[in-house]
């Protein structure tokens, strides 16, 4: 069957790993040594983490963790509430993202984790473990609530049950469940990783492509491998593989950089009804905001005078601060956008009284 | 899911580790943690306040309402569940009732379940015979995570029941406890770990377990676990899990199973901060940070210690950037905002190492005008 | 005798006069265009012989002369006298109506020689505005003198001595017409020769002018005893002590709100234009409940009213095939005291029907509400012996529960399909004209209602009328106060004549006289306003001018403008919306709001201070914080508001914003559903918006050359599958989709940014 080459040439072992090879002899180790602690597998986004679990569930049960299926099952809230969630399971481990319940993640992880854990293989034979494994995802994004409630069913069920949780960062996840995993770190690859892996895919693939362009890919995509490949593979489906090619960009990204030319541009009060338009299509599409904080800064910083810098910065931090604080996203970044308006403003007339 | 559960069920769920009829075989993939749980009060390291108050009780002293707080790690649990199994012997199980964050403890809990475990009276002797208190307790976990109408129930249920039950609560922060519960109940703070006991112990652990590891490491888990005992044991366990049997320990799976920054990086960023680098420069290297996938606090505490460290810096100027720096740490632990307070703290350090007092004085003044024009408008 | 002429008679003589108006505009009408031929008779005698022979129906009071020449009243008797099998039917009551309005119509022509022929309709109304106005006045100084020096007589030339010639309890020897007074005696009064009239009128003019109570004419005593009581209200002159009709023991029992309700369609306080309106409307239902014409100009059915422009509260006059106004309904609102629920009652029975009044204290459930409407629409009341159809009037509707709404609006648009015993009963349509009252008519629950219905919105009434009658209120009570006083009074009450009339009451039981310091010093007024949300919007957005003691305005002080929208805010309490409001309203490039950068920053500055207050609001659940809500609307004041009238919109941006969200995720949730599991283990909901979609859409693209299938090379054949695998490992699809202009075009079926 054909691929995307992401699908297609993913590592299915440890032992095929292409980077952080001294690590996952290690999680080799750890798997043959027979007493598998939890894991928090934590790193950028597009780093392998999911590829790395896969690995480690491949290696504690052999094959058959390979046999997915999908199922939706639901779970009800104490307000009678039906939640239903997508999870994928194989015999040995089941794979659920707790934050797509939304502000029920706590019943979802308290309910699921105990049926689970209540339920016990029957026939342990020799090569099977007298565990099961759940996988969370995105456990960055769970509620302090459910966290707290994660901490103790972690340690109830650890005879039976044993849980890979899958995070992008560290800094949202209470210290009590980081102190009962074992923190497994996957950073993003280095440039020159990313550049071996996409020649090694394009030599299989017989696809002939430029060395220098294989460089470009790799510095532009910030370590995130999954880019690089598609990017990679939308070159060729393009058939322009020249060197000195524009390397196709996520919308995403090109909007909010039009969005900071916008700013920049004029400071009007119809520009800042423009960039509200534009905030809110960013946001409807489902790119979070601290993603759109993060470009819009970057962007923004890059096009202002060092003087201003250190203020911008300042507010910035402050606006950012305030709307993890609040409810309405689109009202912290709109007032940082004005703000910068006026800062910029002020500074382009000093500069002009200079004259 | 269905033919993931219809491996076969059993009723009876995880068992505690004291269980007697425990098989021996399970014994070995047990936690470290576990394994090594002080049995009795008198194994407690530390502690000597509450320790001697409980060797009273087990003496036949009145046992009273206790709430337990500490930084994680420092034998809360460890010390209640040694006093309760010293009171009680077999009758441990059914005497103690222990609750915690994962369990369902709204008022209703509150109202019913602890109720009526504490209405039920209890003998004052054991079945061997032996005397032991006609009480219960009821043990709350992570009782800081309680609501405040569930701990507002709580505290009429205790004076109550003052006849047959206890109380032992036990959390991290006492400020998140009601004033009315800790009225009622005998406070005891349990210190962080003083570091000498945690490596006698580790080195205890580390004979027993056949684990090798250079002293001068194992000193470094253990600074770096910073007086909690169940991190340094857990973190040694992952250790020597991770290399097998028969190899040494290295310093970077220390750090990785400690989550530890390396210096490395935060030496780099100190130096960019400290000369007028630029803008490019800085994002693209707290760019390289985050893919990095260290946690960001960490980061902020190793740049504490520098900052304290380095000597050439004036003190005042140390102050404005230590005020920055806690500002810039407690906006990142509240938010998503990693890379817009680094890069903040960075530029702002940048400024205060490399521009003139003065200028830093006028140029604050005139945003300070400027904000206040906002205002008035 | 009678001098207070019946409410009903009244209305028509109001109305009778503006059909006229109307009717002359009717090219088609000759027979009433020219009333000129007329010859003009004596006003005291309206009546003509004909009618009276005609089986003498209606009669015509002649009411005393009034020395303007207006004929006050005139009395039918509409029902007693009238055969009880025998429909009620317009035209007996108009023909002789007509006559007089016409009459009436000449004289305001004589008195006014020089006005303009009316070449517009808006004038006109304006026109009969002022008449119906100037009438009112007339009439009020006739009611308060003359009503109340005697009961019998209203005007004082009328002396006994011509009274004992042309009156008489018995039957007289004289051509007379029959009158029944408010006893239920009957008086004949004699009927004169018009030659003798002609004599009679010049002899009472003649003594008029020499003869009045105090030697002068009533308008200028009036106007004296008016000078008197304002200027020295401690002394009770003897006039008012005569007003004292109504004994006080009646007083005790009952509420001055009924006492003092307005009992004559002149006595309404109300807008006269909103008054008009609303009897139009009434009236047209005349056709199919009365089976008769109505008087009013209707626009044929099915005319074609593309072009007309139709004004905001201007009656649609179409007529449906049913005989039916186009609105079947009307929708009055207005803030409360005003006047809309007795406007409604008096026009309602005016237009000759019985009102069925359904109210907030009446249960208002959807089955109940069907059970009073059908019985109210269908049946006529047994124990009314006028046997007049019903009226419904809903009462505070905005009250009802959206179900009995909605059922409403069904049952208006004649969906409701009545529960018949036999089956084969068509389709009953309303056949009675139906009346809503509401406070605000931007409800949510009568979103529906409104757009069928006629929405009248009630203006406020002027201070001075309100004053007006709050001195004839306080004359009659004996209540010592001056004209100013009222005016204050009925400023500071927000024209609520309900809360005057409650502190008038208050102030006759501590017995003394009320001055401008007492009105100042009591708190009334002072009640929370619910005002509606585009009014709060306005207040935030406008700035409001206040009036300076000594007369005109000026522009609020930052102090006042500031604590107004805090009172403003704090009696309305739905902070969320109305910061939504302003949120999505300020920058508008149409709304002509200020604009202002920096003032904007700063305003912006206080939506995240609103938005945090209010997550910690609802997230700790700690209300305490919701006063510091209010600063953030003042703030909002100063930035934004500027004196010119603003534009406004409802917001709905981030209802929209909300919608494409949860689409968008929709969208995701559903490529990620359809997934293999093999994929889809390795794929999260972010990592996919983010990074893979953009990407695919690229990927599945591959240049195609337009030709048929089994040209392709093998690569490109290749390519197709891949792309086609890749969609299918991807969940996604195109689909054919019909554009406006008919061309075809494959869209992916996942629009992903």
């Amino acid at each position: 069957m054909s691929l995307l080459w992401v699908d297609k040439y993913r590592p299915k072992d440890l032992s095929t790993l292409d980077y952080h090879t001294q690590q996952a002899q290690e999680l080799k180790n750890l798997v043959e040594h027979g007493d598998f602690p939890h894991l928090l597998v934590y790193g950028p986004s597009g780093a392998g983490k999911k590829t790395r679990i896969m690995c480690i569930l491949k290696e504690l049960f052999g094959t058959g963790v390979e046999r997915l299926k999908s199922e939706n099952i639901t779970v009800t809230t104490p307000s009678n509430k039906k939640v239903e969630i997508m999870t994928i399971n194989s015999n040995y481990h089941i794979e659920i993202n707790p934050s797509d319940a939304g502000i029920y993640d706590r019943v979802v992880v308290m309910d699921l984790i105990k049926k689970i854990a209540q339920s016990q293989q029957i026939a342990i034979t020799n090569n099977q473990r007298e565990f099961k494994v759940v996988v969370l995802t995105e456990v960055d994004n769970l509620t302090k609530d459910a966290q707290h409630a994660l901490r103790r069913t972690m340690e109830k069920y650890s005879r039976n049950c044993r849980l890979i949780l899958c995070a992008t960062s560290l800094s949202p996840i209470i210290p009590a469940i980081q102190s009962r995993c074992l923190p497994i770190r996957v950073p993003a690859p280095t440039i020159e990783e990313i550049s071996t892996i996409i020649s090694k895919i394009c030599k299989k693939e017989d696809t002939a492509i430029p060395a220098t362009l294989i460089e470009k890919i790799s510095k532009s995509v910030n370590g995130n491998l999954r880019r690089a490949i598609l990017i990679c593979e939308a070159c060729k489906v393009e058939n322009n593989l020249q060197p000195n090619r524009e390397l196709p960009e996520p919308d995403w990204k090109v909007f909010i950089k039009q969005t900071a030319t916008i700013i920049t541009h004029r400071q009007s009060i119809e520009n800042i009804m423009v960039v509200r338009e534009h905030l809110y299509e960013l946001l409807a599409s489902g790119i979070p905001p601290e993603i759109i904080f993060k470009e819009l800064i970057t962007a923004l910083v890059l096009k202002c005078d060092k003087q201003i810098i250190p203020q911008v910065l300042q507010e910035a931090s402050t606006y950012e601060y305030r709307m993890w604080q609040g409810n309405k996203h689109i009202v912290h970044m709109e007032a940082f956008v004005v703000k910068f308006m006026c800062l910029y403003q002020r500074h382009l007339k000093d500069l002009l009284k200079d004259f | 899911m269905q033919a993931f559960l219809k491996m076969g069920k059993l009723g009876e769920p995880s068992a505690s580790p004291s269980t007697s009829g425990a098989p021996k075989k399970k014994t070995k993939n047990l936690p470290w943690v576990e394994k090594y749980r002080p049995k009795t009060v008198e194994d407690v390291v530390e502690q000597r306040e509450a320790v001697s108050v409980l060797q009273q009780c087990i003496l036949g002293a009145d046992l009273p309402n206790l709430l337990f707080y500490g930084p994680p790690g420092t034998g809360k649990t460890s010390t209640i569940l040694a006093a309760a199994r010293q009171l009680f012997g077999d009758l441990y199980k059914e005497r103690i009732l222990e609750l915690n964050a994962s369990d369902e403890r709204g008022i209703q809990v509150i109202r019913e379940k602890i109720k009526t475990f504490s209405q039920l009276t209890a003998n004052s002797s054991r079945a061997d015979g032996k005397l032991c208190p006609a009480l219960k307790i009821v043990i709350l976990d992570e009782a800081d995570a309680m609501t405040h109408a569930a701990q507002a129930a709580l505290r009429r249920t205790m004076e109550k029941e003052t006849k047959t039950t206890r109380f032992c609560l036990l959390c991290n922060y006492v400020s998140r406890i009601i004033e009315p519960l800790t009225s009622r109940c005998t406070k005891f703070r349990f210190k962080p770990l003083n570091q000498s006991f945690v490596l006698e112990r580790l080195q205890e652990i580390c004979q027993v377990e056949d684990v090798l590891i250079n002293d001068d490491i194992l000193n470094v888990l253990v600074k770096e676990s910073g007086g909690d005992m169940r991190r340094a044991i857990t973190a040694l366990q992952s250790c020597a899990n991770l290399k097998g049997k028969g190899s040494h320990i290295t310093l970077e799976n220390v750090y990785e199973v400690l989550t530890v920054v390396p210096s490395k990086w935060v030496n780099s960023f100190w130096d960019l901060c400290k000369k007028p680098s630029d803008i490019k420069e800085i994002i693209q290297f707290i760019d390289d940070l985050e893919q990095q996938a260290y946690p960001i606090q960490k980061v902020y505490e190793h740049l504490n210690d520098f900052l304290m460290d380095s000597e050439n810096i004036d003190d005042r100027l140390k102050s404005e950037i230590g005020e920055k720096l806690a500002e810039s740490s407690f906006r990142s632990s509240c938010g998503r905002g990693d890379f817009t307070n680094l890069l903040d703290f960075a530029v702002h350090t940048q400024e205060i190492l490399t521009e003139p007092l003065e200028r830093r004085r006028m140029q604050a003044l005139e945003n300070a005008k400027f904000t206040t024009i906002l205002g008035l408008s | 005798m009678s001098d207070f002429p019946d409410p009903d008679e009244e209305f028509e003589l109001m109305y009778g006069d503006e059909l006229e108006l109307l009717r002359e505009q009717d090219q088609n009408d000759d027979e009433v265009i020219s009333p000129a031929p007329k010859a003009r008779r004596s006003l005291n005698f309206g009546t003509p012989t004909t009618i009276q022979l005609d089986n003498s129906i209606a009669e015509n009071l002649p009411n005393s002369l009034d020395s303007s020449l207006i004929s006050q009243s005139q009395e039918i008797q509409s029902t007693l006298d009238r055969l009880p099998s025998k429909k009620r039917t317009i035209d007996d009551l108009f023909g002789d109506i007509n006559d007089i309005t016409q009459e009436e119509y000449n004289i305001d022509e004589i008195l006014q020689p020089k006005k303009a022929k009316r070449d517009n309709k808006h004038q006109q109304d304006l026109d009969l505005i002022d008449l119906i106005i100037q009438k009112r006045q007339e009439y009020k100084i006739n009611n308060n003198i003359t009503a109340t020096v005697s009961i019998s007589h209203s005007n004082n030339l009328l002396n006994h001595e011509r009274d004992k010639h042309n009156l008489s309890y018995s039957l007289p020897k004289y051509p007379f017409i029959k009158i029944k007074c408010f006893d239920g005696e009957f008086v004949y009064v004699r009927c004169h020769s018009e030659q003798f009239e002609k004599e009679e009128t010049k002899r009472i003019l003649h003594e008029n002018t020499f003869k009045g109570i105090l030697g002068g004419s009533f308008r200028k005593i009036w106007n004296e005893a008016q000078d008197l009581l304002v200027k020295e209200f401690i002394k009770v002159d003897q006039s008012s002590e005569e007003l004292n009709i109504i004994s006080s023991n009646n007083q005790e029992k009952q509420l001055w709100v009924d006492l003092y309700k307005p009992r004559k369609y002149l006595e309404l306080l109300s807008d006269e234009s909103t008054n008009r309106v609303m009897l139009r409307w009434m009236k047209l239902w005349d056709k199919v409940v009365f089976n008769r014409n109505p008087k009013i100009k209707i626009t044929p059915a099915g005319q074609d009213d593309k072009y007309k422009f139709v004004r905001f509260n201007e009656l649609n006059t179409t007529l449906d095939k049913d005989g039916r106004p186009a609105h079947k309904v009307v929708l009055l609102c207005g803030p409360p005291g005003l006047g809309k629920t007795t406007l409604a009652h008096m026009v309602a029975r005016h237009a000759g029907y019985n009102v069925v009044e359904i109210n907030a204290s009446d249960d208002r459930s959807t089955e109940a509400f069907r059970t009073s409407l059908e019985n109210a629409t269908q049946m006529r009341s047994v124990i009314d012996q006028q046997k007049r159809p019903n009226c419904i009037v809903f009462d505070e509707i905005d009250g009802a529960p959206k179900t009995s709404i909605e059922f409403l609006v069904k049952f208006i648009s004649g969906n409701v399909v009545v529960k018949a015993k036999k089956g084969t009963k068509p389709q009953t349509i309303l056949k009675r004209p139906i009346i809503c009252i509401c406070n605000d008519a931007y409800g949510p629950a009568l979103r529906p209602l409104r757009q069928i219905a006629f929405v009248i919105n009630f203006p406020q009434t002027s201070s001075s009328r309100l004053a007006e009658r709050l001195m004839e209120i306080a004359r009659r009570q004996q209540i010592k106060t001056d004209t100013s006083t009222m005016m204050l009074l009925s400023e500071k009450s927000n024209n609520d004549i309900r809360s005057c009339l409650s502190v008038l009451h208050f102030f006759k039981a501590q017995n003394k006289p009320i001055g401008l310091i007492d009105i100042y010093k009591t708190n009334v007024g002072q009640k929370d306003m619910q005002k509606g949300l585009f009014s709060v919007w306005n207040e935030i957005f406008q700035l409001q001018r206040t009036k300076k003691p000594q007369g005109g305005t000026q522009a609020a002080t930052m102090k006042d403008r500031m604590q107004n929208i805090l009172n403003t805010m704090s009696s309305f309490g739905d902070h969320e919306k109305v910061a939504q409001g302003v949120y999505e309203n300020f920058g508008q490039p149409d709304s002509k709001i200020k604009q202002d950068l920096v003032g904007t920053c700063c305003a912006l500055d206080w939506f995240c201070f609103n938005d945090l207050v209010q997550k910690q609001i609802y997230t700790v659940q700690n209300y305490s914080l919701t006063g510091y809500l209010n600063f953030a609307f003042a703030i909002w004041h100063f930035a934004f508001a500027q004196p010119q009238k603003v534009q406004l919109k409802y917001p709905s941006a981030s209802y929209e914003f909300r919608t494409k969200q949860t689409h968008q995720k929709g969208i995701v949730a559903e490529v990620l559903r359809g997934m293999p599991p093999y994929i889809r283990c390795y794929n999260a909901a972010l990592p996919l918006v983010l990074d893979v979609l953009p990407l695919v859409l690229r990927i599945i693209s591959p240049a195609l050359r337009p030709v048929n299938l089994h040209l392709y090379t093998q690569e490109e054949r290749a390519n197709l599958l891949e792309a086609a695998s890749i969609m299918a490992d991807y969940n996604l699809n195109y689909i054919q989709e019909r554009r406006t202009d008919g061309v075809y075009e494959f869209n992916l079926g996942k629009r992903v940014f």
